[in-house]
């Protein structure tokens, strides 16, 4: 077995961080404006990062992130919708119209979550496809480079990705395929990693290692 | 009188609730006050089903939502006697409102620099089985090492692990950082793989039974 965590195991390790209890913040702390702009996304990515990463560590900020979080991830479900009713005298049908919009969101919220959580558990956790060339941590150079993995049952599609250290995807193509001759960039020179994602007859995707590929 | 949910009650113009400690709000007089207020109370209701399936897993504490839920309860009063119509206000209004609403509480809780700690019991789906003392030390040594291995991530995999592990999914991550679906998915993967190597380089491995 090997002695890595797994995802879950990952998660349940790291809980009694989370569970820590303050309120107090202190002079590192993003302001509310600060935490609320990141949340909606506002704002340059470097603040963006350095706002999310401070507020997921600190007890505090994270208590409000995920308040603000939780009460503004909605509205672009609620925002697309308009409900339809004339007059103050008519909240009844107009809440029910309003409920139906949210538990319509509700439901879609719920299966899309479910679905990309599950998608990341399983990755961390189940085997996918054994690469075998180009070798981890191999260099090759720019142009029309040969990738090869092992097959495996109820697979209906082969996605090779080669992505950058910053985690742009610099090669996303999909095959029935064990082999694949794909175009690296010279742009890519450096240090990246590819990778084989299987998606299964069940729905279900399984994932291969990174490995690294240096491109000269 | 008409009583509408558990936090916040509803009283005609001329009447005053029969327990002075509970919170209430004047509303208009006659029979249109008890289809406004279970209107209300229904709309509230959804809402609070929908941040809450948003918040769990996530860290939301639940005396946060319903403080907030207070306040939208009021204004969305306020904003029916103030002859607003819900074509005028759109569903949008609520979540404009309910943003608004948390933004108020949490300046109001910096501005009295409040101590109040938070209960444990509070958080939503963040409880576990109870642990013998010397197995919860044990456990909290485990985060602060799985932690101290989390700083030493570049900050763009950092911040894409440590909202996997605070329970946010994909999807959050990129609405927030503005990242492609493919780009977070590869930046959580090779912050993923980045730590469990820094944890096994540590000599930290998994406490497995059986």
């Amino acid at each position: 077995m090997s002695s890595a965590f797994d995802d879950k195991e990952l998660r349940a390790a790291y809980e009694p961080a989370l569970r820590e209890s303050t309120t107090t913040h202190g002079p590192d702390c993003p302001t509310e404006s600060e935490l609320f702009a990141a949340v909606r996304g506002e704002g340059i990515e470097a603040e963006r990062l350095r706002v999310l990463d401070h507020a997921l560590k600190c007890p505090a900020c994270r208590r409000e992130l995920a308040l603000l979080h939780a009460v503004s991830t909605g509205e672009t479900v609620a925002a697309s919708r308009n409900i339809r009713e004339r007059s103050w005298k008519n909240w009844v049908p107009a809440a029910l119209a309003a409920s139906l919009v949210l538990v319509a969101g509700l439901a879609g919220l719920a299966r899309l979550r479910v679905r990309t959580s599950d998608e990341v558990t399983r990755a961390g956790a189940a085997a996918g496809p054994a690469l075998v060339t180009p070798a981890n941590g191999a260099a090759v150079r720019s142009g029309l480079v040969s990738f090869t993995w092992r097959s495996m049952p109820a697979v209906i599609q082969y996605t090779l990705e080669v992505d950058a250290a910053d985690g742009t995807v610099l090669v996303s193509s999909p095959t029935r395929d064990t082999t694949l001759r794909a175009p690296i960039a010279a742009t890519a020179v450096g240090e990246n990693r590819w990778l084989v994602r299987a998606k299964l007859q069940d729905g279900s995707e399984k994932r291969s290692e990174a490995w690294v590929l240096k491109v000269r | 009188m008409t009583t509408t949910g558990s936090h916040l009650r509803l009283v005609r113009g001329d009447e005053l609730p029969a327990d002075q400690g509970q919170p209430y709000v004047r509303g208009m007089a006659g029979a249109g006050l008890d289809h406004v207020s279970s209107a209300i109370e229904g709309v509230i209701a959804r809402f609070r089903t929908l941040v809450r399936s948003v918040g769990a897993r996530r860290g939301l504490v639940e005396a946060d939502l319903d403080e907030v839920l207070q306040d939208v309860r009021i204004r969305l009063w306020q904003a029916g006697e103030g002859g607003k119509t819900l074509e005028e206000l759109g569903s949008s209004y609520l979540y404009h409102v309910a943003t608004s609403a948390a933004l108020d509480l949490l300046r109001r809780r910096r501005a009295r620099r409040a101590a109040d700690s938070e209960d444990i019991d509070e958080r939503t789906e963040l409880k576990t089985e109870k642990l013998s003392p010397h197995d919860a030390v044990e456990a909290r040594e485990l985060a602060a090492q799985i932690d101290a291995a989390i700083d030493t991530l570049s900050i763009d995999r950092r911040v894409a692990v440590r909202f996997h592990l605070a329970g946010y999914d994909r999807e959050d991550i990129s609405r927030m950082l503005g990242w492609t679906e493919a780009r977070t998915r590869n930046l959580l993967y090779r912050g993923l793989d980045d730590l469990r190597r820094r944890l096994t380089d540590m000599g930290i491995s998994p406490r497995r039974t059986g």
